[in-house]
């Protein structure tokens, strides 16, 4: 016997991630890279450089973006790890993991860091 | 003698019919969402530097052959989203307080908060803009 | 007899004579013939060295579970008239060592079954077994769809986790586990929960869902999964948040 698994750490922040994934990034994509370059003035504003620092102005507003980016992060990365081990990927497993995750806490950490010096 | 034969799916499983390959779909939706992602996290970052250099980078995100990627990006999460939803009834009890919850049901409330959430995004932004 | 005919490919196998190869032959077509009734016109009439399982003829028995044209199927419900004109190819199900032609060695899945403990478990049973546990149907509702199972193992044979992770557990027995946790009657859940709660337990699965898909009785073990999933999430938090709580 291997004991009870860690994985449900894992898969409880891959599932939230999924949620807020399933909501925000299809009209985050819609709104801040498509509506502008197809000619929608109000979005081409709210992205030039005045409108985004706008955006971002109210600590809620980081708030929430970041822990938003961060859940999405290792939302994707978690599908990631188990896709590649899934296709057989020839690499140890816990390789892998470490990638995954490492990478999602390097996006998590960075966006918070970013969203601090805007 | 006896010698079993070894017939298990190797790494190409996914291509064996067409709902094996949606799930494969499914599963490299993450690689568009992350990409999304960290293409949003530069885009907060240029924002803390001066207006140039943000300006440069949305032109970039904003290329014609980027804008291609975006639509692309947007169908997958799309894809993500719509089966994110229809699976959460799965992963529920099929009870709660010795009811039966109708799956329907548990869809449309996820696709109810999907509208509200999107209505809500796109009003914010365009105010923003508009102001 | 109908005139018309039908070719089966089949799949042979004989450990002590070479390598696999597909073998065709032509049988009769009937409307209502399943590829069952086409094996066994081989079995008595053309070919006597065919080895296949079969009992019921009527998807109760699970045992002739094969690949059908690709798809795990029993073969005492695939039609032939769904793959006419044919040819239907058929081989033993996949994931599974061949034992010979359509068979497969089933050892490693009945020793998965035993892990969970498929039964119900009873911390207090009286010693004359003569106590009746009432159960109501709304009790009963919450387990039912995953009892139906038969054992035919058509999930296993369309799981990719099985073909690459020996000893996941799988679909049906995880099901049948998350059958006897669900059951009012049963007092067993800490103890399968020991074993599915592992790696190989239901963390290995990640949600093809081909399993429910395959499944002839409508079991859905991927849902069964993911129910498990959700339950071992409160676990490992409280387990982890109130480590006094821990009962093993």
């Amino acid at each position: 016997m291997s004991g009870r698994s860690h994985e449900p750490l894992f898969w409880s922040l891959f599932a939230a991630g999924g949620v807020l994934a399933a909501l925000f990034v299809p009209v985050f994509i819609l709104v801040s890279s498509l509506l502008g370059p197809f000619g929608w003035d109000w979005f081409a504003d709210a992205f030039a450089y005045e409108g985004v620092r706008d955006l971002l102005e109210h600590g809620l507003v980081r708030a929430a973006v970041g822990a938003v980016v961060a859940l999405i992060a290792v939302h994707a990365c978690h599908r990631l790890r188990h896709l590649a081990v899934d296709l057989h990927a020839p690499l140890p497993g816990t390789l892998i993991s470490l990638v995954a995750y490492g990478g999602a806490a390097a996006v998590a950490v960075l966006t918070a860091v970013f969203l601090a010096l805007v | 003698m006896n010698r079993p034969l070894d017939r298990r799916l190797g790494w190409t499983w996914w291509t064996r019919n067409g709902s094996y390959f949606r799930i494969f779909l499914r599963e490299a939706t993450s690689a568009f969402i992350l990409a999304e992602i960290v293409l949003f996290m530069l885009l907060i970052h240029k924002a803390g530097q001066d207006a140039e250099t943000y300006l440069a980078y949305r032109d970039f995100l904003w290329h014609p052959l980027m804008v291609v990627f975006h639509l692309v990006a947007l169908a997958f999460a799309l894809w993500h989203t719509i089966s994110f939803f229809l699976i959460a009834p799965n992963a529920l009890p099929s009870q709660v307080a010795g009811r039966r919850i109708p799956a329907a049901f548990i869809v449309g409330q996820q696709f109810a908060g999907l509208a509200a959430v999107t209505l809500l995004l796109f009003l914010w932004v365009a105010w923003v803009g508009a102001t | 007899m109908s005139d018309t005919t039908i070719r089966l490919e089949v799949f042979r196998y004989r450990p002590d004579n070479g390598g696999p190869s597909f073998q065709s032959y032509d049988v009769p077509y009937h409307d209502d013939w399943v590829v069952l009734d086409a094996l066994n016109y081989v079995k008595n009439y053309i070919d006597g060295s065919l080895s296949f399982r079969w009992s019921c003829r009527m998807g109760v028995c699970g045992s002739c579970g094969m690949q059908v044209n690709g798809e795990p199927s029993l073969t005492c419900a695939a039609f032939l008239r769904d793959h006419m004109p044919g040819p239907v190819r058929v081989e033993p199900l996949t994931n599974f060592p061949v034992e010979r032609d359509l068979v497969v060695d089933m050892n490693g899945f009945m020793e998965k079954l035993d892990h969970v403990k498929p039964y119900l478990v009873r911390e207090d049973e009286a010693d004359d077994l003569s106590a009746e546990y009432l159960q109501t149907p709304v009790q009963l509702d919450r387990y039912k769809q995953f009892s139906m199972c038969i054992n035919c193992m058509l999930c296993y044979a369309a799981c990719p986790v099985i073909g690459r992770v020996d000893d996941f557990i799988g679909p049906a027995a995880l099901a049948l586990a998350q059958r006897y946790n669900l059951d009012s009657r049963d007092q067993g859940k800490q103890m399968r929960q020991d074993v599915i709660f592992q790696n190989e337990g239901i963390w290995e699965c990640t949600f093809v869902g081909e399993c429910s898909e395959v499944c002839p009785k409508h079991v859905d073990p991927a849902g069964a999964i993911q129910q498990a999933k959700l339950e071992g999430a409160v676990d490992y938090y409280k387990r982890l948040l109130m480590p006094w709580a821990r009962r093993s």
